[in-house]
């Protein structure tokens, strides 16, 4: 006897929104998260709006006005060029959020798709293209920029370029981990079993699939380049006038600290901090948010 | 996602620890006026105190500039910086701390020469000075040396930097013609004043003990060239044994006040002890004299700071301590070292944007240095500080050889000057956009030979990552060149790779790289600057390719004339002509503990970075 053919029951997976709903949700309920993003937002609106309100020149010169502490036109003070420190935030605060966007999404895009092709892949190309992240994560990264700053001028492309080329090693190592667990759902042995490509199976299951990762790591990849920019600007592979970065402005600072230029250091310093603090809050709370999805 | 957890703690950390520090850093400042800042350090303090025997003393380094050779010329392939330079193989002249003089005669090796009345022929009497052996200092002593120097110019020419083929050592031969007499016979007669401060970097290395090829090995004829380059070959191997430099038998015959007692060749740092064979001037009553090496220039700032300092310069950046040294028991003393200028050198072989055409136009130079606010730059609190003098010349401040335009500067600042220049000559100025040659040719008011319709003036400017003045007067000069339409893009180096890369005569590959660069001073022959080597066509140090024939047969005529008046008008025609551009001079501030004393000359000539511990002592 043979039963007869039933048509298979169907499987009602939950769309897609409402994990990302719930992820909000959660979001919402985490004070410091919260916190994190309110700063963030701060700081945007203090370096794309702020010289909407503040105009100052930061072209010219002004030898007579050099290094003038906080006072009236200047509520904090002018640094050695002359130029208005608040203005000069803005204007630094931009490159360095800039740079720092840029890096992590180089980072992270190319991050990602790598480790999902290691992942999904397997086996002895798995292997080749990891071994190759362990050599290149055991290249010093600042020697190697040190290196490149003696022959060649950094501008924010450049700079996000070196920095992203340091960064998506550690997104591929993530994204690889995450696609390993994948590989293996029902989901994506449903779309190899009816044909679906390599690179449809990577593009449309595996990434929208590990996007949650991936967020946290662009918000963390951020946070980092913007450290990383400072601290090549502190190096002195930062960038030159008439652009400026915070980390180059702080540099500039510290080299003035016997001076008591005090305010060439503090607010600069505090706006690093800040910046680094609140974007390292919000992936704190977005691995939350979407670790609990996970669970 | 551990290691994302432990990648948060460790940066939450980083964070905290920044804060920290920026808040214990402390904040206090005025916006005080720099009027007046040199008045804390220009004069001298008088000698005081009562000598005491004995004790170390630790003098502080030129930040960057760490020893790394022994032997007194180094091959240029060593880029060597030399130990104690002066201390322990004395030149045949010492250089002279002042600048209205060439050579310090009391702290020489020789009377000053005889010059015969075609000046061909010059003798040289030794004063008597024992090597640290015991042996007499002699004549073929300083027959040996010359023919090194040659030996070593014979291998390369840029084995030592101040050689301008077919100049001296070329043509001079040497005669010892009694011991204590050496009789130099020139092909070409010297200006006397030049032939002295060549003189004074012929040091003088012992004949008998270094004349050998290889350890233990025979005496060796020197006078022979071929010996004379084995030699050479030997004591530059011997120089490069760095773990060897207080132990080789080879470097504790001296003849200078000091013999090296040790050396750190991972630092740069060593130590000396006196020579008890030294009869020169000095009481030699220190036991020992410690010289340390540092990388920057504030890291000697925080030595002075925790008193482990006791003597050295300090960089004219932190002017702003002087009140606080002074209060922890430092003397500090402040001027323009003597012979130095610093200037933006211009590169007249870039092609980028066709610069070599434009910049070859006298008038473009002359725009261009009215664009720089000298006046603006002492006073500013982001460049000098107040601790600066204005200079328009090759010749420094305090020349004996002026210009003749004396202090007032042929191309002061005046933008309005600079602009006229331009429209004048065919351009079209576009303020703060970009100024094109709107009428070429060569006509009086047409741009110039070569230089086409519409190009712009846009070059590259190589700006040392220290000292901060350096940035800082560069930013101010290319943000008033932008008002003027003129782009001038700054990259930022490291002097080594400065050094290393930027000067066509050395590293013509690279002439393209950079149009201007500012390396922060250049230093001459103080007493008698001439721009010997420096700005003639075939000089060795004629970074930028500079070539004016008038400049040439004026510096012919200073090095070689007998009249060294004409070194006026060199300085003269060389400042009016800006092969370079002009910045004020950067005050070097000396600086010592109060317990430590000796004549106040002794202490001015470290302006020029001339140490005499043999004349220090310190007080009761």
């Amino acid at each position: 006897m043979t039963a007869a053919p039933t048509t298979p029951e169907t499987v009602q997976l939950p769309p897609a929104p409402a994990g990302f709903r719930a992820a909000v949700r959660r979001m919402r309920h985490h004070p410091l998260g919260l916190a994190g993003g309110g700063l963030l937002l701060l700081v945007v609106a203090f370096c794309y709006l702020g010289p909407l309100f503040w105009k100052t020149n930061q072209t010219d010169v002004n030898l007579l006005d050099a290094a003038l502490p906080p006072g009236p036109g200047h509520p904090l003070g002018t640094d050695t060029n002359g130029f208005d420190v608040l203005g000069r935030l803005m204007e630094g605060g931009q490159v360095s959020l800039q740079i720092g966007l840029l890096a992590a999404l180089f980072a992270t895009t190319f991050g990602t798709v790598y480790g999902a092709v290691a992942g999904l892949a397997g086996g002895v190309v798995d292997g080749f293209l990891m071994r190759l992240v362990d050599v290149l994560l055991s290249v010093p990264f600042l020697f190697f920029v040190l290196i490149l700053s003696a022959r060649f001028h950094a501008n924010a492309w450049t700079l996000a370029l070196v920095i992203g080329a340091f960064s998506w090693l550690i997104s591929a190592r993530l994204v690889r981990g995450e696609v390993l667990t994948l590989r293996v759902r029902e989901y994506v042995l449903a779309a190899r079993v009816m044909g679906a490509s390599r690179r449809r199976i990577i593009f449309a299951h595996l990434i929208p699939n590990a996007m949650g990762v991936i967020i946290v790591n662009v918000t963390f990849q951020v946070a980092d380049a913007v450290l990383v920019v400072a601290a090549l600007g502190f190096l002195g592979f930062g960038l030159s006038y008439p652009t400026t970065d915070w980390g180059s402005q702080l540099a500039s600072g510290v080299t003035y600290i016997s001076a008591d230029y005090w305010w060439l250091i503090y607010p600069v310093g505090g706006f690093i901090v800040l910046t680094v603090l609140a974007l390292n809050l919000l992936a704190d709370a977005l691995r939350d948010a979407v670790g609990r999805k996970a669970d | 996602m551990t290691h994302l957890r432990g990648q948060r703690t460790g940066r939450l950390g980083a964070t905290l620890v920044a804060v920290v520090a920026l808040l214990v850093s402390g904040c206090s400042s005025e916006g005080a006026s720099t009027k007046d800042v040199a008045k804390k350090y220009k004069d001298i303090p008088a000698e005081t105190g009562e000598p005491q025997d004995g004790g170390t003393i630790t003098v502080a380094l030129t930040p960057g500039l760490s020893p790394n050779y022994i032997y007194p010329y180094p091959p240029a392939s060593a880029n060597g910086t030399v130990i104690a330079r002066g201390l322990m193989w004395r030149a045949l002249y010492r250089p002279s701390g002042a600048g209205d003089e060439v050579v310090n005669v009391d702290q020489s090796l020789a009377e000053l020469p005889e010059v015969s009345d075609d000046r061909k022929t010059v003798t040289v009497r030794l004063k008597d000075y024992q090597w640290s052996n015991g042996r007499a200092v002699t004549a073929d002593d300083v027959v040996f040396s010359l023919d090194l120097l040659k030996a070593a110019l014979d291998k390369s020419p840029g084995n030592w930097s101040f050689y301008t083929p077919g100049q001296f050592p070329d043509g001079v031969s040497a005669e010892a013609s009694a011991d204590d007499t050496v009789t130099f016979s020139l092909e070409t007669a010297y200006n006397e004043s030049y032939l002295l401060s060549m003189l004074a970097l012929l040091y003088v290395m012992p004949s008998q003990e270094w004349a050998i090829a290889e350890t233990g090995g025979p005496q060796l004829d020197f006078t022979d060239p071929k010996n004379a380059k084995a030699i050479y070959t030997y004591l530059t191997k011997q120089s490069e044994d760095q773990a060897g430099f207080a132990t080789n038998p080879l470097w504790q015959v001296v003849n200078g006040p000091f013999k090296l007692k040790s050396f750190d060749s991972t630092t740069g740092s060593f130590s000396l002890v006196p020579n008890e064979e030294y009869s020169g001037p000095g009481d030699q009553r220190l036991d020992q004299v410690d010289f340390k090496a540092f990388t920057s220039a504030s890291a000697v700032l925080n030595q002075y700071k925790a008193g482990t300092l006791t003597v050295g310069t300090l960089d004219s950046s932190y002017v702003t301590e002087i009140d606080a040294l002074k209060k922890d028991g430092y003397h500090v003393y402040g001027a323009p070292a003597p012979a130095r200028f610093d200037a933006l050198t211009i590169n007249f072989e870039n092609t980028v944007d066709d610069f070599d055409k434009i910049i070859a136009q006298p008038y473009v130079r002359q725009a261009l240095q009215h664009l720089i606010d000298q006046e603006g730059y002492v006073e500013s609190r982001g460049i000098y500080n107040g601790a600066a003098s204005e200079n328009y010349s090759t010749a420094g401040a305090d020349s004996p050889y002026p210009p003749e335009f004396g202090d007032d500067a042929p191309y002061p600042y005046d933008p309005e000057a600079a602009k006229t220049l331009l429209t004048d000559h065919g351009w079209k100025v576009a303020p703060n956009g970009t100024t094109t040659c709107e009428n070429p040719g060569t006509a009086e008011d047409q741009c110039g030979a070569d230089i086409p319709q519409g190009a712009r003036i846009s070059f590259t400017l190589a700006s040392a990552n220290t000292p901060a003045y350096v940035g800082a007067r560069d930013v101010a000069f290319v943000s008033e060149a932008k008002k003027l339409g003129i782009e001038v893009k700054v990259v930022t180096k490291s002097l080594n790779y400065m050094y290393a890369n930027y000067g066509n005569s050395f590293a013509p590959a690279t002439k393209n790289e950079w149009a201007m660069q500012d390396y922060g001073p250049l230093y001459l022959a103080a007493g008698y600057p001439s721009s010997n080597t420096v700005f003639n066509t075939t000089g060795s140090f004629n970074l930028g390719s500079y070539s004016n024939e008038d400049v040439d047969q004026l510096i012919d005529e200073s090095t070689f004339g007998a009249d060294p008046a004409v070194l006026a008008k060199e300085i003269t025609t060389i400042s009016e002509d800006l092969p370079v551009l002009f910045f004020p001079i950067p005050h070097t501030l000396v600086v010592w503990k109060d317990t430590l004393s000796g004549p106040e000359e002794s202490f001015q000539s470290l302006l020029s970075f001339l140490y005499s511990p043999e004349l220090w002592y310190l007080t009761k």
